[in-house]
């Protein structure tokens, strides 16, 4: 029955939400922080000394400030109340990288809402305002170390405005995520060669293909593209070298062709090796080992590869 | 949005500045200048131009300030070194400002000071300033707090903001003053003695009461409930000064603690004193009274001098019955007779011949005061502040010589005189008069009205009130010092105040001083058991006091946060209602949106049907897109709302 009643005590796992969440008192938790207790002992010191001094004045401001403290109180649970949170996209990043989550903050009504920020036992977000009747965007920054789909977990949205005497916060877990790339391999190899000539000659030279011009730089580009003499002539943007397809067949990445022999690692090698082709504006082909995603070049393409490829091995 | 620092800075110095001002006078000077030093090179330094202080110089200020405090002060322990050394070191505090953390450390700092002002004054127009500066701390507090909260460090919203929490904390604040029971006592100590007043005292040389004519100071105010007394009738009785020396009046100390023996006459009067603090024990009163109060403790002599048990340290209030009329002590012990008639050998031969020619002649006492009030009467005695000194016989010198004098020389003559004619008598000291403020129907006793009298003791009637002042200057009575003076003399507050226009003004003034005095200041444990019983007897006791608090707070915080969390009505379908109020305008043109239309097709339809307006069309059609489906934001709701308002198609085409 209690369970019923307040689903949202912090000790207690919090359901995965979904749909828009919108914060009311049941799921809003509010605590003095540190400087409020700060100030409660202030108080306190200042009602022991009207008593022992026996002014009336020192009891009625000590008495005041007392009474701005718990209106303040109210203030803080008002400033979030009635918000209306819904989930972002965070956009795709390679492990390593620091993913950013995106959550709308939607002000319906009431008066605008200040320094509302979030908080994650790995990271906590910039505070931000949010004017009545708008959206702010809230972002929590956090690192991924690990490909796949990884989802934040529980974190909090909390504010202490006004006076910073206490803290109200709701404790959310969203049904989002973000999808983790494998990292990409330090190095560029060349791409390999076809399969039938595995083993013998494992390091193909894209330099074979013919120089197709240049284009500008992006990052993950592997240096040794980048064309420097035209940089030196004066370009201010970096530039890369591109390649027509070495071979009319196409290229195939596959899984059993990276030199490494761990997993991950070469995972990282397929990955270099997709994001330099799409580079390269090649036609490409993966091989994993229970997918095989067929030869074909472009934006969409270099997407689904690298879903794949931060997925494989995932049920 | 980033925060300026120059900013947040001002949003605490500002509200130090305001608390800190008031301390201004009674800091050292290098104190408060080192202050605003730190200050100005606080914002100067977050203005950008210059680094701060390098934390070398941070350190050696520090260290100096810390020393150079307990220098000025000898002490930092109490009141004045104490919080002299925290105002230093907030001032050193302000160069290290960056943390949201410091500045709500100093804002607080600032709380703790604000408070701790009211040790040394509580003036209405004290308590005032304070508001202010409590509403300047509340919005850096805000400020502070929110640093990248744009609008809100906008100065008018942060204050606009603070004044409403301050004025939503009121009522809590208000019950809790009244409802928090009082205690009895101090917990510990108290505090430091305040600088000795001018006041009365145990001993009247020539010329005492002549100083403390001078000073505006108030000494108590008084207001009589049923029959008004005349101003005559208002001899406030202080010290009663047995013992002379030849030139001052001592002693005091009533001749026994027991209880007068006196008959009342007559009809009481009913009167409630609010005395100013004045550091010595006298309880002033008038005539006899009926019974004396529970507080203050006191005792009331034989010669009617009521002496409290401690030094009057606050401002107290007490309420009497006492009798104008009254027959004191008809019969006279030996002891006290032969001091009231004590006099020192060998001083002013001429006054005790004078004296001594009186007796001689007359029939009794009474035709010696006779006597000797005609003596004052008919010769020409001049009421001055400005008596000329008075050599070793000053009875005499006073008598036959100068002639000029001020109330004390008239008593100390006239007991003199009486004494070396074998009349008993003494002097007694207090105020006369007073003035009677009208709108708050009470008398207002200042220094100006202090008065010594006398008092000889007759057959049959006993200790009876003679004041030769009047004799001499028969309108001191009625009309007050300042009447009864040479005008180039009078007090210098009062002839600049007593202009007629000016008058209405001052004592309004007093009155609304009064009521605070009562009502806020000495809303002491009795005044609190005494105003809550007249409410209801239950609130009077401890347990009935914090219930009451409990329920009422309890009950103020609901209804507030009924009112600040009420839930707020949801502001999305504007968005519908401002495209609604389109499609109305374009339906009266003929153009009805089919119920089964997209908005972006009726748009197309509605611009071929009407060139002329397709602008406008698609201009909201886009904005009402974008807020439903796209990535729009709130804001822009306005915007739809203003284009949809301004949307007057007119009925044909141009």
């Amino acid at each position: 029955m209690a369970a019923r009643a307040l689903p949202h005590l912090p000790w207690r796992k919090p359901r995965i939400e979904s749909g828009p969440v919108r914060l009311t008192a049941r799921r809003l938790y509010i605590l003095p922080t540190k400087a409020g207790l700060v100030f409660g002992l202030l108080l306190l010191g200042l009602l022991v000394g009207a008593m022992n001094y026996g002014v009336s004045l020192a009891y009625l401001f000590t008495f005041w400030f007392a009474g701005l403290a718990v209106v303040g109180m109210l203030h803080t649970q008002r400033n979030l109340s009635g918000l209306v949170l819904r989930a972002g996209a965070a956009p795709p990043v390679f492990a390593g990288e620091t993913a950013a989550f995106s959550l709308h903050v939607d002000n319906p009504g009431g008066p605008a809402r200040h320094g509302v920020a979030l908080h994650h036992p790995l990271g906590r977000g910039e505070a931000r305002d949010i004017p009545a009747g708008a959206t702010g965007t809230l972002e929590l920054r956090l690192p991924q170390v690990r490909r796949g789909w990884h989802a934040p977990g529980r974190f909090s949205l909390f504010s202490t405005f006004p006076l910073g005497l206490f803290r109200c916060w709701c404790v959310l877990e969203l049904d989002w995520g973000v999808l983790v790339y494998p990292a990409p391999a330090a190095d560029a190899l060349p791409f390999p060669l076809a399969e039938t000539d595995q083993g013998d000659d494992p390091a193909p030279r894209i330099e074979g293909a013919e120089f197709a011009g240049l284009r500008g730089y992006q990052p993950g580009d592997p240096p040794r593209r980048i064309a420097w003499k035209a940089v030196a002539r004066g370009g201010r943007d970096l530039v890369t070298k591109q390649f027509a397809g070495g071979s009319l067949h196409g290229l195939w990445l596959d899984w059993r062709l990276a030199p490494e022999r761990d997993t991950e690692a070469r995972l990282s090698r397929l990955t270099r090796w997709v994001l330099d082709a799409h580079a390269a504006g090649l036609a490409f082909g993966l091989r994993l080992p229970n997918r095989e995603i067929p030869l074909q070049a472009g934006g969409a393409h270099l997407r689904t590869c690298l879903e794949a490829l931060a997925r494989e091995g995932a049920a | 949005m980033t925060s300026n620092p120059f900013r947040q800075r001002l949003w605490v110095v500002v509200p130090l500045v305001l608390v800190l001002a008031p301390y201004a006078s009674r800091l050292p000077l290098w104190l408060s200048l080192a202050w605003l030093a730190c200050a100005g090179l606080s914002l100067y330094a977050a203005s950008g131009r210059r680094p701060a202080l390098g934390r070398a110089g941070k350190l050696l200020l520090t260290l100096g300030g810390v020393a150079a405090v307990p220098l000025q002060y000898g002490t930092v322990i109490g009141p004045a070194g104490g919080v002299a050394l925290l105002i230093f070191l907030s001032g050193a505090k302000l160069l290290e400002l960056d943390a949201a953390r410091d500045r709500m450390g100093l804002l607080f700092v600032g709380v703790f000071l604000l408070v701790a002002h009211f040790l040394d004054a509580q003036q209405l127009a004290t308590a005032a300033y304070m508001v202010l500066a409590a509403l300047g701390l509340v919005a850096g507090l805000v400020a502070s707090h929110a640093p990248l909260a744009g609008e809100a460090a906008a100065p008018r919203r942060a204050l606009v903001l603070a004044g409403q929490m301050l004025l939503q904390a009121l009522p809590l604040a208000l019950l809790l003053f009244l409802l928090f029971p009082r205690l009895h006592g101090p917990l510990w100590g108290l505090p430091q003695q305040v600088a000795g007043r001018s006041g009365l005292s145990e001993h009247m040389a020539p010329g005492d009461i002549s100083q403390l004519i001078l000073s505006d100071e108030l000494a108590f105010r008084a207001e009589f409930s049923g029959a008004r007394p005349d101003s005559r009738q208002l001899y406030w009785r202080g010290p009663v000064l047995w013992d002379y020396d030849g030139r001052a009046w001592h002693g005091a100390t009533p001749a026994s603690a027991s209880p007068p023996d006196a008959v009342a006459e007559g009809r009481p009067l009913r009167y409630a004193v609010t005395l100013e603090p004045h550091q010595q024990r006298w309880l002033f009163l008038l005539g006899l009274p009926s019974r004396l109060p529970d507080t203050p403790r006191g005792t009331l002599g034989s010669d009617l001098q009521w002496l409290a048990a401690e030094p009057v340290r606050e401002r107290l209030r007490y309420e009497l019955e006492s009798y104008p009329e009254y027959r004191l002590e008809p019969r006279l012990e030996a002891a006290p007779r032969t001091r009231a008639l004590a006099l020192p050998p060998g001083t002013d031969p001429r006054a005790r011949e004078l004296a001594r020619s009186w007796r001689r002649a007359a029939p009794d006492d009474a035709a010696i005061v006779g006597q000797a009030l005609d003596l004052f009467r008919r010769q020409s005695f001049a009421y001055t502040l400005n008596p000329p000194l008075l050599g070793d016989s000053a009875v005499d010198d006073f008598l036959f010589a100068s002639r000029r004098g001020f109330c004390e020389h008239f008593a100390s003559a006239f007991v003199f005189l009486m004494r070396a004619a074998g009349v008993p008598a003494r002097v007694v000291t207090g105020y006369q008069g007073g003035e009677l403020n009208r709108f708050g129907d009470y008398w207002i006793v200042r220094g100006r009205d202090a008065h010594a009298w006398a008092e000889v003791w007759l057959e049959n009637r006993g200790w009876v009130r003679v004041d030769p002042t009047t004799a001499a200057v028969p309108g001191r009575a009625e009309r007050g010092v300042g009447a009864a003076l040479p005008a180039s003399e009078g007090p210098a507050g009062m002839r600049v105040l007593e202009g007629a226009w000016l008058r209405p003004l001052r004592l309004g003034w007093d009155l609304v001083n009064t009521r605070w005095n009562q009502w806020v200041l000495g809303y002491n444990r009795e005044r609190q058991r005494q105003f809550l019983a007249s409410l209801n007897p239950l609130l009077a006791s401890l347990q009935g006091m914090v219930t009451a608090l409990t329920v009422a707070a309890g009950a103020t915080v609901l209804l507030l946060s009924l009112r600040l969390l009420k839930r707020q009505p949801l502001r999305q379908d504007r968005i519908s209602r401002a495209y609604a109020r389109f499609c109305r305008r374009l339906a009266k043109l003929g153009l009805e949106r089919n119920p089964a239309e997209g908005a972006e097709s009726f748009a197309q339809r509605a611009a071929r049907a009407r060139p002329d307006l397709a602008g406008k069309i698609r201009a909201i059609t886009g904005l009402y897109v974008a807020l439903r489906y796209g990535p729009a934001q709130f804001s822009d709701a306005h915007r739809l709302e203003t284009a949809v308002r301004t949307f007057r198609p007119p009925r044909r085409a141009r």
